[in-house]
């Protein structure tokens, strides 16, 4: 297929000597040490940790990598079951890069683009994905509709009818249920609080394809991509504003050559308003909350301090912070396609950020990120609140 | 397996290139014992916790060194000593060797199954069953990492015997082979940290040693009487698996200062003297010597930013970190060990830490986090993807001279084009033991294993470099016997050579035989022949 | 034993060093039986113990090493060997540098102390001492005043002639040249480990590569007191976690006014001057590091409730540590001294003490713990001043013994009866290990039978 947006793609070949260099040395296997708190919160990658063997650790991922690069055998199912198993939540690289020099996530990613090629993946529930995102334009193949609906009737100006600073992009995550409106609906009186201008695509917002790439049909995910990145330059806005971080990641990492248009994350938004007092709360919000750094927020795109800084602005709020936080963040299990096709790791997951979140005393979890949000409410032991829905209960 | 069979066997198994060595007519891991096999541990440890599938057992097929690749036929992860106790006894009944595999972190090969078989990767068993924090021990599984129970015995105000090897390597199978650290010198190696441990005997019986083993308390000394622990210190795996083991701990001292003996010459002869004077007086917790090579690799966060730095910085260092009950005491022994470097070798200037922070840009966070966190010692795998070691022991001042012929024995077979690093990218480091007495010396070689010319050439530069060091009188250490035994006629040569080793190698022998009557645990050499055996493909 | 026999034995030791004369055997038994059969052989030199274990090997002669104190009957009517190794008595190197120094079998502390002071250098010496040769004192792991701040065994390298006369070198002097390397380990699994404290049975060792140790600028003793046990063990463990001293010994009033007279009458003037408990330090090191460390353990002991004790003890000490302290020279107090030894937890020590002395309720005994490995276990010693031919003696340090290990106590070098209680409780694994290493270096089963465990 032809690519459209022209960005030259990577092969997993080109990253043969990180492969070759791997001296599975085992870094990547739990948070930095040098910030490990506790023997039972230094373990990082969910999928490694839960099935132990080290093909399912970033390490064993890249020997399958060259080995197969290499023809020592051909993939089979179990290869595509384990390279689906990772939640690209980047902790591997996030302890790798700097020591090594290396990629191993990336490598996952273009392993997994490799499988699509070549037929051999993604999986089977992840294809259904496919085609739903490709049929109906959001990856649960609701009925399109719903994202129009999600934003009318609430006053908020339509950016490709009437001109607007900033476009806010809603994401299918938070329109696609009644109760993620109702976070929208948060984060909507917040921007407006905030004192933004804004406007929202609403039945023509597409979905951004951060779900196609995660699991490796670049291809789908490009033919979109340079329609989206068309549309967004239409609209005139100075920014976007997103609310999802998956929506963020891809609009910043990979839009971005072709998109030069700045892209923030509802969050930065909040705590620059904060920080000009443009925003002041003026209920107590009481809670001892531990705020959970989602993987595309934190160590994709590298935003630590806004959420909190968000948070700092909450009366009453006592914010505690995980064992694993910013950059050692441990995954909710929503990440790369996993709950799809592997729920039950999944929800093993988001469990096990939840035993941490009790074990360093919280009894509410706060995330910035509405996969996040519903891998943990999911789970259902513990309240769960997005950052823009607190704010929200304080003004 | 050959001709026909091998083909059909390669096919099956989708093998393109060479997985596997096939064994010239195989006693042991034949096919259909290895099904059976299969089905017996899927019954005793869960479907889970086994497999056969080559995307599993290549991630244990090849390591960070040059041994050739070869892929285990099954992986097992244990969860208790109940489970390795059922996979001895399932090897043992069809014929099927066992390799144990910690964290595979050995930079020489030893968990690549010479022959397949099941590979025992113990890392499910990550329990820390106890940490006494007053008697100054605790007791975990072979799981367990560096990372996880330094972490948990410093909240105790206990220090863990912490090599520069990866923070995440298993603390079980590096104390039952290395354990070279910069604490070696006070505190001692190895053996010297363990009281006592459970191991499953390569028949599947269970083993009790240290005063665990008569109901007493773990009262650290060696006994009571014959000291049977010392059993599986440097058997690499060919005599058991432990499956428990109880180390002792040692007091984190309340303050600690780090003093950094430079020194920017040519002459290597001020560095024993310098070493000696620190280590003999014992008032350091850690204390070695290395290259500006290890420090231009760590500091530096790319292979160029490396290179660019190491010819900036001083040459040789001595790192000696002191600990005390109070500032004072610190500044003092500070002050004494200067004082004892000055008057021996009076070349060596003091670096600042300071300086070493700001060069790292604040990444190596503070002494504490230097010394016992240690996380930059990996990155000389950065440089190439891995390094060869070539090690010797003996009194330090003889280092020098070792170090120096091996150098010579390794650069002349390395040369220096622009792919491989110079001489002094060839990295030193001498580490202090038994309180100055002796040292140990290695010598790293960076290497790129994907281009088979370096590889080539880094073992012929590390052996003529073993050869000179040998000559020299070096000594060997952890436990190189385990591996070589059967290598050629080398068992009688040792006689021969070192009459004074054959009794050793002898009882070797004749205990492996005892213990392990069907050759599984690690089968390195046959019974009948007293040889390795030959291996197709 | 038959006449040939040993006129090949003299042949091969020299006629003096072949000795069947029963006034000589004394030496070694209690009471010699009147059926005694046994042959002394003092081989000058290894390869001529070599040559004899060979010859007895071949025909098939027990050996016995002689190790300390006296030997049981059992062995003078074996018909066999019995060697006594003291004769090989060399110091062959003091490597002052590296400071290892290589001995034979018969040099002792004493003689080695001679040759060390002028050059500056010590040895460290054992606390329950039962014989005066370096090498048996620290094959059997003797108990040493240091061993707080050092390690437990103070032998790197020893060298050893199995029953068959074969030579065993432990540690890398496997594939060095002497004076090379001379590290412990051995290049495979270390079964020269198994030497230790393992009553000769696996080999006879004759000589050994021991540490010694600089003396620093400055050497200091001090001593303080304690009205009780509790007290004083905090503070010896607190001293000895924060690495504050070389030597420790923590001792009650009774085991130091024996312990440091020549008569029980000096003894009995002795202990009024003595607390209860006293803690005795010594440093050595630089001038500097010596008063910090005085000072700061002195204040450890004052937080515990130090109180006066005799002011000459320090100085005295100061000279007792330069000595080994032999158990049989404190027999001047009540005739003989019976020891129960055995390493606890600080915390535990003083259960541990109680138990023993309820057994010996009516006795005189004197205590004293030394710290290993930083404080983290005590060596403890009750010492029972008493009558040797004392009827009641044998059964309760029997039920002692029976006491302190249900209690978990760990001892270290069983020998004896206590050997045999300890390999009834013992893993049998264990056993079989030893039994197997034995099979393997002795297959006749001819050195030191029934020494250390009854069928081995
Ligand atoms: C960058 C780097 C730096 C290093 N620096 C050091 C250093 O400073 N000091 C040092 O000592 N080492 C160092 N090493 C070597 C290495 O880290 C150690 O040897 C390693 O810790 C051994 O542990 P492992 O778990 O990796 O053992 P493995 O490689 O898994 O096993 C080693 C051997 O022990 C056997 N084994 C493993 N577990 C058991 C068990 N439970 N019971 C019985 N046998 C078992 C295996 O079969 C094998 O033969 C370094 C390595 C690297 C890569
Ligand atoms: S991916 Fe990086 S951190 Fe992980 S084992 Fe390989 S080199 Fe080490
Ligand atoms: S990206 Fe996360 S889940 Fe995937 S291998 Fe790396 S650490 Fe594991």
């Amino acid at each position: 297929m032809e690519k459209k947006i022209t960005r030259v793609r990577e092969k997993l070949t080109d990253y043969r000597d990180d492969y070759w260099v791997c001296g599975k040395c085992k870094m990547c296997q739990s948070i930095n040490v040098q910030k490990v708190s506790s023997a039972r919160f230094s373990y990082n990658c969910p999928c490694g940790t839960k099935y132990r063997f080290e093909s399912y650790y970033a390490a064993g991922m890249l020997e399958i990598a060259r080995a197969i690069t290499n023809l020592e055998y051909e993939p089979t199912e179990m290869t595509a079951k384990i390279i689906y198993s990772c939640n690209l939540c980047g902790l591997c690289q996030e302890m790798c890069f700097p020591l090594k020099s290396l990629h191993p996530t990336k490598i996952i990613q273009l392993m997994r683009e490799k499988a699509v090629l070549e037929g051999w993946g993604p999986l089977l529930a992840h294809k259904k994905m496919i085609e739903d995102t490709e049929n109906k334009d959001n990856p649960w193949g609701l009925e399109p509709g719903f994202k129009g609906e999600a934003v009318s009737g609430k006053g908020i100006k339509n950016i490709l009818e009437e001109k607007s600073e900033n476009l806010f992009f809603v994401g299918c995550a938070l329109a696609s249920t009644p109760e993620g409106q109702k976070r929208l609906d948060s984060a909507l009186k917040i921007l407006t609080a905030c004192g933004i201008d804004f406007g929202v695509l609403g039945q023509n917002e597409p979905c951004c394809r951060s779900f196609t790439l995660a699991v490796g049909d670049r291809d789908s995910f490009e033919d979109k991509a340079a329609e989206n990145i068309e549309l967004f330059k239409s609209t005139g806005a100075k920014s976007i504003i997103t609310s999802c971080p998956h929506c963020l990641q891809v609009f910043r990492d990979e839009y971005g050559m072709f998109l030069d248009i700045p892209v923030l994350h509802i969050t930065e938004v909040i705590a620059n308003a904060v920080e000009k007092k443009s925003l002041t709360p003026s209920k107590e919000v009481k809670m001892k909350a531990a705020y959970h750094d989602p993987c595309m927020l934190g160590r994709w795109c590298e935003i630590y301090e806004p959420p909190r800084k968000a948070l700092s602005a909450l009366g009453g709020l006592e914010l505690l912070e995980f064992e694993r936080n910013l950059e050692n963040s441990w995954c909710c299990g929503a990440g790369g396609g996993v709950p799809l096709a592997d729920s039950e790791l999944a929800s093993w997951t988001a469990e096990e950020r939840l035993i941490e979140a009790r074990a360093v005393g919280a009894d509410v979890l706060i995330t910035a990120c509405p996969h996040c949000y519903s891998q943990f409410s999911q789970n259902g032991k513990m309240p769960v609140y997005d950052v823009c829905e607190l704010l929200a209960m304080s003004l | 397996m050959q001709g026909k069979d091998l083909q059909k066997d390669l096919k099956e198994r989708k093998i393109i290139k060479v997985p596997v060595k096939h064994e010239i007519e195989p006693t042991h891991n034949r096919p259909e014992d290895l099904q059976k096999a299969y089905e017996a541990l899927k019954e005793s440890l869960g479907e889970e916790w086994v497999s056969n599938d080559i995307n599993i057992t290549v991630a244990y097929a090849r390591d960070q060194s040059v041994t050739p690749m070869n892929h285990p036929h099954i992986v097992a992860l244990p969860g208790s000593t109940d489970d390795v106790i059922q996979i001895m006894k399932i090897a043992n009944e069809y014929s099927i060797d066992v390799m144990p595999y910690g964290t595979g972190l050995n930079t020489l090969g030893m968990t690549i199954p010479p022959y397949g078989g099941i590979l025992c990767d113990l890392r499910r068993m990550d329990q820390i069953f106890e940490i006494d924090e007053e008697n100054m021990f605790c007791t975990i599984g072979p799981g367990v990492t560096f990372a996880q129970l330094q972490t948990e015995t410093l909240k105790r105000g206990l220090r863990l015997i912490n090599p520069s090897t990866s923070a995440n390597a298993s603390v079980v199978s590096n104390i039952m082979m290395g354990n070279i650290s910069t604490l070696a010198n006070k505190y001692g190696v190895g053996l010297d940290h363990i009281i006592g441990y459970k191991v499953v005997l390569p028949e599947g019986k269970l083993m009790i040693c240290g005063p665990k083993a008569y109901g007493a308390d773990n009262a650290h000394l060696p006994g009571p009487g014959p000291d049977v622990r010392a059993f599986l210190r440097g058997s690499l795996g060919t005599m058991g698996i432990v499956t428990e083991l109880t180390i002792r701990l040692y007091p984190e001292p309340n303050e600690v200062k780090l003093v950094v003996p430079i020194y920017d010459g040519d002459d290597w002869s001020h560095i024993a003297p310098a070493l000696r004077a620190i280590s003999q007086r014992n008032i350091a917790i850690e204390n070695a010597y290395f290259q500006n090579t290890y420090m231009g690799i760590f500091m530096g966060e790319t292979n160029l930013e490396s290179s660019k730095l190491i010819p900036l910085l001083p040459r040789h260092y001595v790192v000696p970190v002191m600990g005390g009950m109070t500032t004072e005491e610190v500044e003092a022994k500070a002050a004494v060990s200067e004082e004892d470097i000055r008057k021996v070798a009076p070349e060596f200037d003091f670096m600042d830490w300071e300086v070493v922070e700001s060069i790292s840009e604040g990444r190596i966070l503070g002494i504490d986090k230097f010394t016992k966190f240690f996380r930059e010692s990996v990155r000389v795998q950065r440089v190439k993807g891995s390094f060869f070691v070539g090690f010797g022991l003996d009194h330090l001042d003889n280092l020098v001279e070792i170090n120096k012929q091996m150098m010579k024995a390794m650069t002349t077979q390395v040369g220096s084009d622009d792919n491989v690093f110079s001489a002094d990218m060839i990295a030193t480091y001498f580490q202090p033991y038994d309180m100055g007495r002796l040292g140990f010396i290695e010598f790293d070689i960076f290497i790129d294993q994907s281009n088979p010319e370096d590889s080539l050439r880094t073992i012929t530069g590390t052996l003529a470099a073993m050869i000179q060091s040998f000559k020299l009188g070096s000594g060997a250490c952890f436990g190189i016997w385990p591996l070589i035994e059967g290598a050629g006629a080398l068992h009688e040569l040792i006689g021969f050579i070192y009459p004074q080793a054959g009794s050793y190698v002898d009882t070797f022998r004749a205990m492996k035989m005892i213990y392990d009557p069907n050759n599984i645990c690690n089968r390195r050499w046959e019974y009948d022949t007293l040889r390795i055996k030959k291996v197709a493909l | 034993m038959e006449r040939k026999h040993i006129d090949e034995f003299k042949s091969l030791l020299g006629e003096k060093n072949v000795i069947t004369d029963k006034e000589f055997l004394k030496r070694f038994f209690e009471t010699l039986p009147r059926d005694a059969n046994i042959t002394v052989l003092r081989p000058p030199t290894h390869e001529q113990l070599g040559l004899a274990a060979n010859y007895a090997y071949e025909h098939d002669i027990p050996m016995f090493t002689y190790r300390r104190g006296f030997l049981n009957e059992e062995v003078a009517k074996s018909d066999g060997l019995l060697i006594d190794l003291t004769a090989m008595n060399k110091i062959r190197r003091i490597d002052e540098p590296n400071l290892l120094a290589f001995v034979e079998y018969g040099v002792t502390f004493e003689e080695m102390k001679k040759a060390l002071d002028p050059m500056g250098l010590r040895i460290l010496m054992p606390a329950a001492a039962t014989s005066p040769s370096i090498v048996r004192s620290y094959v059997d792991r003797d108990v040493i005043l240091a061993n707080g701040s050092t390690r437990p065994y103070q032998i790197s390298i020893f060298h050893a002639i199995l029953a068959d006369g074969r030579l065993w070198m432990s540690g890398n002097d496997q594939l060095t040249p002497d004076g090379h390397s001379e590290f412990r380990e051995d290049f495979g699994p270390m079964y020269s480990y198994f030497f230790h404290a393992s009553e000769d049975i696996f080999g006879m060792p004759y000589a050994g590569k021991v540490f010694i140790y600089k003396r620093w600028e400055k050497r200091k003793v001090s001593a303080h007191g304690f009205n009780d046990f509790d007290s004083a063990i905090k503070a010896a463990y607190e001293a000895s976690r924060h690495d504050q001293v070389f030597e420790c010994v923590v001792a009650d009033r009774k085991y130091l006014s024996v312990l440091v007279s020549k008569s029980s009458d000096e003894a009995e003037q002795t202990a009024p001057k003595l607390a209860p408990w006293n803690v005795i330090f010594g440093f050595d090191n630089h001038e500097k590091l010596v008063e910090i460390w005085d000072r700061q353990t002195a204040q450890i002991c004052r937080r515990y409730g130090a109180v006066e004790t005799w002011d000459e003890l320090s100085s005295i000490m100061l000279e007792k540590f330069e000595y080994p302290w032999y158990i049989r020279d404190r027999d001047h107090y009540r005739g003989f001294t019976e020891t129960i030894e055995y390493y606890a937890f600080s915390s535990k020590a003083a259960a541990l003490f109680d138990e023993v002395d309820s057994m010996f309720k009516d006795y005189e005994k004197g205590h004293v713990a030394i710290p290993s490995y930083y404080g983290a276990a005590f060596y403890c010693e009750t010492d029972i001043y008493c009558d040797k031919n004392d009827p009641d003696l044998e059964r309760l340090w029997y039920e002692a013994y029976v006491k302190i290990l249900d209690r978990g106590a760990h001892v270290g070098r069983p020998r004896g009866r206590a050997a045999e209680l300890i390999y009834e409780r013992m893993d049998p694994e264990n056993i079989r290990m030893i039994k197997n290493l034995k099979r393997v270096l002795d297959p006749k089963g001819l050195l030191n039978r029934d020494q250390l465990i009854k069928g081995v």
